[in-house]
């Protein structure tokens, strides 16, 4: 049992008499909410508030107290936690505002300083409070009229989540819990995750994210949750980190909301674009039951809006059911002689609620359909009561056997049915599309749920050689690696490189480029020159000799004219591949999330069409696959127009290499190959080009 | 058939610009070669010197650019050719220029010992085809006077002859007439023309500067002639830019950073040759269309300002045959020269 979730006791530090005050306002929703436990305000001033004694100090309660709640002003709130660690206090959940989020991280970091000698922990500060289906507490400022459910709702933004309550309660939508974390000076998300992990009266985690303090375990926790757990995210903050500056690719795309995306879909998390979407999703994983499989149908009264729900289900990876035989067993009895029993079923305009009674209960009764989508559009056939009782008795029907969303389109009749529908706690939706994202969020977690989970290896071989390469570009205070060590490094991962020498002058050139064998490709060796290409330091396809000795005196003497100060370290010859597909592979220590690897299609139009995902990063066999079927080239990478399909699995092996590297080798701030040539299937990859930054030196 | 090996004490003194100007006066068919390329341009694998394309396309020369250096580099040149060898190979390809030509220009090396170590300096080169040299010089009085003192005792030691001197670049040719001349030829240099500075051939093209940065056009292209005579680095806002006076003189080469809309679109505004955007940022869609309408050449580079402040600063303007206007200042320049000591020769 959790002291925070379900305290014994609870003392309010700042309780006051003035209803207009929060320290008021916490102490009537504790009371009100009907909290068993013990509660003991504390105010200097002493008296009584709503029946209970006030006590002068915190010392004078003659009784344990599991959570203290502190709504005193910022400048008092120290010495307070410090009267709590020494009355023994198991949990303060600081209600006031004016440390980190004003700046004053001193005072918030002296604060936890303090608990955690105490071993006592912090929630906040700068929080609105908590609130328990299960212990009846509501020790929030917010509404009090919370409807006790399955959703927990987590959330860094005070304001937002006690609108988020009012929305709950109005939309008559059940809550186990609410948690405000503020500025997570000590609790943050993941250790409430892992809370709510194992809380039984919490379905659904819903949660409202801004940024994160310590992403990588914010993820580890996800990753132990989220097959518990359905989590419905609302990240706040997409816009993406400098691209300017970042001196990769994989740095300049992984913005942070990519990187999240990509992270996600990793770890079944579900996401909303806004709070409406948020609930409705949350709302529908926390009253749905889990579906069987896959067939859906979608039972309509209107061809159109059956065309365009068939589109909403191919957005949102709903599939819908297509054996048309056993479409036709099914169906063909309830639908008209000009409706339709494909699916979408049509029962066309003229259908009678007996009609959709009937072919609901067909798709309730046969094995093969696993849910279902019954759309409504206004006729005058049905009465506002007609469509209520279909709703209701249908909802309850299929509530323990398959999944069903009603969608309801027309005028006032519907809006007043809805609005009924909805005293009475039955979800409909008027937008066909938001019904079918809602079934699509249960898909991504049925087939989450349905994927055996493979635990990445994390082992690195050769770890030693390569710290070594590292170490020596660190003595020569480098934070790039030389390309050749850079080819080393990828060698001893295990990665596949062409043939290459660095050459000193023209005479080992010519030597190598014969040994390696034409064509070959040049490339200036040289960490003050970071666009090869652009400074005449890169030429390709060379045939013969006299062409690499060309090749030669150009790349040398471009790099005097433009960087007359560079230290050229010589010229690198290497093999000239044959053309493949050119694919992306990068791994990067994003600053929030940690270790990522992304994948996408390579070459110079990289971030042009920006068709990457990532990944937190080490990644198993079967999330490096699911990385490239992601991307919208992954159908080059099949093969179009009679291509033959590409070596996808040694794609996939390459990211899970990359991935064990940078997530093993901190020292690494990005490893970017590019391109990562692909060949037909059995033949292969081959690391054209890598770039490996290290971080900074301090 | 006549040959002449113009060679210069220090780089960028005007050979080339020698070699056409006195090309274009004198007749019969010409030959010119440079053994030892410099201004390398790179293209489809084939390697070639920007003065030989310029000399060749402005006097008519019919061989392929790259045949008329044998290398770019000392490296090359060593691995390839000895002492002997390199000789040889100059003669060779001498041999096959000269063919049916009645005058031979042999350009020198960048400067008087450019090239020394592997036998190709200018000197070098005069001595293996028993050629006079002409001596092109320019700079400050005090280092041209040590550079002819010098430049004599080289030819002497090989054994070449220096037929006499063309004094370049000169801001006042009467004082140089009336006060250097003869302490010239008190050295036993011969003192053949003495010409003014040609500023035609100072002024750079927004072409030049997408070429020698390198930069991308992005935009703009129909105003890539236009020609640059100042550069302002708009770093600072629009309000302290629009203030200062070299942001409102003419022709004009803007360097800012790519995502500096207000600067661009006000230098867009101005009369303003060309914009340099630093750091890779391509601008918004609207003010590429804008600089198509204009006229005015958006060059866009991967490097930061202050690299690319140094990268611009570095461009030495090349004479090109392209530039019809340098080209007519050349000849005028060399109008008055007289050319009778190559009939003596």
């Amino acid at each position: 049992m959790n002291s925070l979730f379900e305290p014994h006791s609870i003392a309010v530090i700042g309780a006051s008499k003035n209803p207009g005050k929060i320290g008021y306002k916490i102490v009537e929703n504790i009371v009100k909410g009907g909290y068993k436990g013990k509660v003991y305000p504390v105010n200097p001033k002493g008296g009584t508030l709503l029946d209970l004694p006030i006590h002068a100090d915190l010392k004078d309660i003659n009784d344990e107290v599991d959570v203290a709640i502190i709504t005193i002003p910022a400048d008092s709130v120290y010495e307070a936690v410090c009267a709590c660690a020494e009355k023994k206090v198991k949990y303060c959940i600081i209600i006031s505002s004016g440390f980190a989020e004003v700046g004053n991280r001193e005072e918030e970091e002296k604060i936890v300083a303090v608990a955690r000698k105490h071993g006592m922990r912090i929630l906040g500060p700068n929080v609105f409070g908590i609130y328990v289906s299960k212990s009846q507490l509501n020790a929030t400022f917010g509404p009090q009229n919370i409807h006790p459910g399955t959703i927990a709702i987590v959330t860094q933004s005070g304001a937002l989540g006690i609108a988020m309550i009012g929305k709950s309660a109005s939309d008559n939508i059940g809550i186990s819990s609410v948690i405000s974390v503020g500025n997570k000076a000590d609790i943050d998300e993941a250790w409430i995750l892992d809370y709510l992990k194992d809380d039984e009266t919490t379905q659904v985690i819903l949660m409202y994210v801004e940024g994160f303090k310590n992403g990588e375990k914010f993820i580890e926790s996800l990753k132990r949750v989220s097959p518990k757990k359905h989590i419905v995210t609302i990240k706040a903050g997409k816009s993406k980190r400098g691209a300017i500056a970042a001196a990769s690719h994989t740095g300049s795309l992984a913005g942070s909301d990519n990187v999240f995306e990509g992270i996600a879909t990793q770890l079944g998390i579900l996401r909303a674009e806004n709070i409406r979407e948020a609930f409705e999703k949350s709302r529908f994983l926390a009253e749905s039951i889990f579906p069987t499989g896959e067939n859906t149908v979608v039972i309509t009264n209107g061809g159109g809006i059956g065309v365009m729900c068939a589109d909403a289900c191919e957005s949102y990876g709903v599939k819908l059911f297509s054996d048309m035989n056993m479409l036709k067993d099914i169906f063909e009895d309830v639908v008209p002689d000009f409706g339709s029993y494909r699916n979408p079923v049509d029962l066309t305009g003229q259908a009678t609620v007996e009609d959709y009674q009937k072919a609901l209960e067909k798709a309730l009764d046969s094995e093969a359909v696993h849910s279902v989508i019954a759309l409504y559009c206004e006729t005058a056939v049905f009465t506002q009561q007609d469509i209520v009782t279909l709703v209701k008795e249908y909802s309850e029907m299929f509530k323990k056997k398959k999944p069903i969303v009603f969608s309801l389109f027309g005028g006032e009749k519907i809006d007043k049915a809805t609005a009924q529908l909805q005293a009475e706690g039955i979800k409909s939706f008027d937008e066909v599309y938001d019904a079918v994202a809602s079934m699509g969020a249960l898909y991504k977690r049925y087939r989450f749920m349905q994927t055996e989970r493979e635990e990445p290896d994390n082992s690195l071989e050769n770890e030693k050689a390569i710290r070594k390469i590292i170490q020596d570009a660190k003595k020569e205070k480098r934070n790039v690696l030389l390309p050749h060590e850079a080819k080393e490094l990828l060698k001893l991962v295990g990665i596949e490189i062409p043939n290459y020498r660095v050459a000193r002058n023209l005479n080992e050139a010519v030597m190598y480029a014969e040994e390696i064998g034409y064509p070959v490709a040049m490339k200036i060796v040289s960490e003050d020159i970071i666009h090869k290409t652009e400074a005449g330091g890169v030429a390709l396809d060379l045939e013969d000799a006299e062409e690499v000795m060309n090749a030669y005196q150009a790349i040398v003497k471009n790099a005097a004219a433009h960087f007359p100060d560079a230290r050229i370290r010589g010229v690198e010859i290497s093999q000239m591949l044959a053309k493949g597909v050119e694919t992306i592979v990068g791994g990067t220590q994003e600053p929030t999330f940690g270790p990522v690897v992304m994948f996408g299609l390579g070459g110079i139009y990289v971030e042009a069409f920006g068709d990457v995902t990532f990944r937190a990063a080490p990644v198993s066999q079967k999330d490096a696959r699911q990385m490239i079927e992601e991307t919208a080239s992954s159908s080059i990478l099949h093969g179009v127009r009679g291509e033959k399909r590409r070596d996808m699995e040694k794609i996939a092996e390459t990211i899970v290499k990359l991935g064990k590297l940078i997530s093993r080798v901190r020292e690494l701030r990005d490893v970017e190959i590019n391109p990562l040539m692909v060949y037909g299937y059995g033949e292969g990859v081959k690391a054209v080009d890598v770039r490996i930054l290290l971080r900074d030196i301090k | 058939m006549k040959k002449i090996v113009v060679a210069s004490a220090r780089e960028g003194a005007g050979k080339t610009t020698a070699v056409i100007g006195i090309g274009r006066k004198v007749s019969g068919k010409i030959g010119y070669m440079k053994p030892f390329g410099d201004r390398i341009y790179y293209h489809k694998k084939r390697l070639w010197d920007y003065d030989s394309v310029a000399v060749a396309k402005t006097l008519g020369i019919s061989e392929a650019p790259e045949k008329l250096s044998i290398g770019f580099e000392h490296s090359k040149l060593m691995y390839m050719f000895d002492r002997e060898g390199i000789a040889k190979k100059v003669r060779e390809l001498f041999e096959e220029i000269s063919t049916g030509k009645d005058m031979v220009f042999i350009e020198g090396s960048k400067d008087m010992n450019y090239g020394a170590s592997v036998n190709l300096d200018s000197f070098s080169v005069a001595r293996y085809l028993q050629s006079s040299m002409l001596m092109i010089f320019s700079g400050k009085e005090e280092d041209i006077f040590d550079d002819i003192v010098r430049c004599k005792e080289l030819a002497e030691m090989k054994g070449v002859k220096i037929v006499g001197a063309i004094i370049n670049k000169v801001r006042d040719v009467n004082e140089w007439k009336e006060i250097h001349v003869q302490r010239v030829e008190k050295e036993g240099i011969h003192v053949l023309g003495i010409l003014p500075e040609i500023k035609e051939l100072s002024t750079i093209t927004a072409e030049f500067v997408a070429d020698q940065l390198p930069a991308k056009v992005l935009a703009g292209e129909k105003g890539l002639h236009n020609e640059i005579e100042n550069i302002f680095i708009g770093a600072m806002s629009v309000s302290a830019a629009i203030k200062n006076p070299l942001f409102n003189k003419k022709k004009k080469l803007i360097l800012t950073s790519g995502d500096r809309t207000d600067m661009v679109l006000t230098a867009l505004r101005e009369d303003t040759s060309c914009i340099v955007l630093t750091n890779n940022i391509i601008p918004p869609a609207r003010i590429r269309e804008m600089a198509d309408e204009k006229g005015i050449p958006l060059l866009l580079t991967p490097w930061d300002t202050y690299t690319s402040a140094k990268k611009l600063e570095n461009i030495k303007p090349w004479i090109s045959e392209k530039n019809e206007k340098k080209m007519r200042a050349v000849e005028t320049a060399f109008e008055s020269l007289d050319t009778s000591w190559i009939m003596n020769m």
